[in-house]
């Protein structure tokens, strides 16, 4: 590729990677394996949850649903009945602690605020959770990105670790890249480059209309591209321009980051897909920075 | 509990109790995102109901509801909107806006 950075520019990705964790709604972490399965398994039987009544002498614990008849000044805290899962803290974490312990006709009081309340629990209830099964998985119908039916509770498994694990990621991706792409050198791409990776993206467009509809586009252009003006195949890739910009910029940070040279497979203009796999690459290197952090 | 709501049963489905009114469609990626924190608050508290709304299958809803998007949640209480949120929300965000709904 013609374009390319100043040959002594050189990204301080760290620095990037630190202004992002100090975002107060930073992700710091990929989910444990162990939180991904509770993850999916709540996603399969959440329609199959069931709240068994607690008998008179059975103790309120973490998880229970408490109905509870609320007493004070505070109008949030003043209710005939109101209903809330013993430890989650949606209701109140205090109050709701307060309960855990407690069986049904027991009367609690606390000081909220500075004002006395008390809460009598009128029911309690406990979730019973059936097992995951395939034929739970099947009833909700999901799809993988690509299209594909998920069918097993093992499928299922993937499809959530695939999903939380790559939100983590985009998202760190997302923020840190913008601002690299911010503070990046004023760099002019070069016209040779645009017009190459447009003939790139023709080529790819054609070869997945051929394969995934048995349309050659040069001659029938998908009903939604007609529907934005566009008239013609060139149409298209004239109008892409500026991604061609942006993809020549995001691939020099990459390699800029990563310590790899521009050319061959690395080469934006070897082949479609090097953003992408330069991006994986990326990936990589995000979550080895989560790793090292939470180790230090 | 989850429901499959149609626009016609949705006023007798949400009458009573706590709902969050889930407007989605089958296509749509922070819907998908959406759905998985949804799973896990409903899961934890069950308490709380989910009314999903498919858009595409009950045109209707964009219309009475001012839909402009998706996904859009209404978090309702005995069958009176109490807060409307646009787009993917984190957990966070979300179990503040319900408790401040469900309680407040």
């Amino acid at each position: 590729m013609r374009t390319q950075l100043p040959a002594s520019y050189k990204i301080d990705y760290g620095k990037y990677f630190d202004a992002y964790l100090e975002q107060p709604d930073a992700l710091r972490e990929i989910p444990s394996e162990a939180e991904l399965m509770e993850l999916a398994h709540k996603a399969i039987t959440r329609e199959r949850l069931t709240l068994l009544p607690l008998s008179r002498e059975e103790q309120a614990a973490a998880g229970d649903t408490a109905t509870i008849k609320a007493s004070s000044d505070i109008p949030r805290y003043n209710k005939e009945k109101v209903t809330a899962t013993l430890g989650r803290g949606l209701y109140n974490k205090e109050l709701e602690e307060a309960l855990i312990g407690h069986r049904a006709g027991d009367t609690v009081s606390i000081n909220l605020q500075d004002q006395p309340v008390t809460a009598t629990i009128l029911e309690l209830r406990r979730k019973q959770i059936p097992e995951p099964t395939d034929e739970m998985v099947q009833e909700l119908q999901a799809r993988t990105a690509d299209g594909r039916p998920i069918n097993t509770v093992k499928e299922y498994e993937d499809f959530i670790r695939q999903e939380k694990v790559m939100t983590v990621l985009a998202t760190i991706n997302f923020y840190v890249a913008s601002k690299i792409l911010e503070d990046l050198p004023q760099i002019a791409c070069d016209k040779e480059d645009i017009k190459a990776l447009g003939d790139l993206e023709r080529d790819y467009f054609i070869k997945f209309y051929l394969e995934t509809e048995k349309t050659d586009i040069r001659e029938n252009l998908p009903e939604q591209w007609k529907q934005n003006g566009i008239q013609t195949l060139d149409d298209f890739i004239a109008a892409r321009g500026e991604w061609y910009e942006i993809k020549i910029k995001q691939c020099l940070m990459f390699l800029n980051i990563l310590d790899l040279p521009c050319q061959g497979q690395t080469d934006p203009l070897d082949h479609y897909e090097v953003l992408q796999e330069l991006q994986m690459r990326i990936f990589d290197l995000i979550r080895a920075e989560l790793e090292r952090r939470k180790r230090k | 509990m989850t429901l499959f709501v149609k626009e016609e049963d949705f006023d007798e489905v949400t009458k009573e109790g706590f709902w969050i009114a889930d407007f989605m469609t089958d296509h749509c990626g922070p819907c998908k995102m959406l759905d998985m924190v949804l799973s896990e608050i409903i899961f934890d508290n069950p308490e709380i109901n989910l009314a999903k709304c498919d858009i595409e299958k009950s045109p209707k809803y964009v219309e009475r509801f001012g839909i402009t998007g998706t996904p859009t949640l209404l978090l309702m209480l005995d069958g009176e909107i109490r807060e409307t949120l646009s787009g993917a929300q984190p957990r966070e965000t979300l179990e503040e806006k319900i408790s401040e709904s469900m309680y407040g």
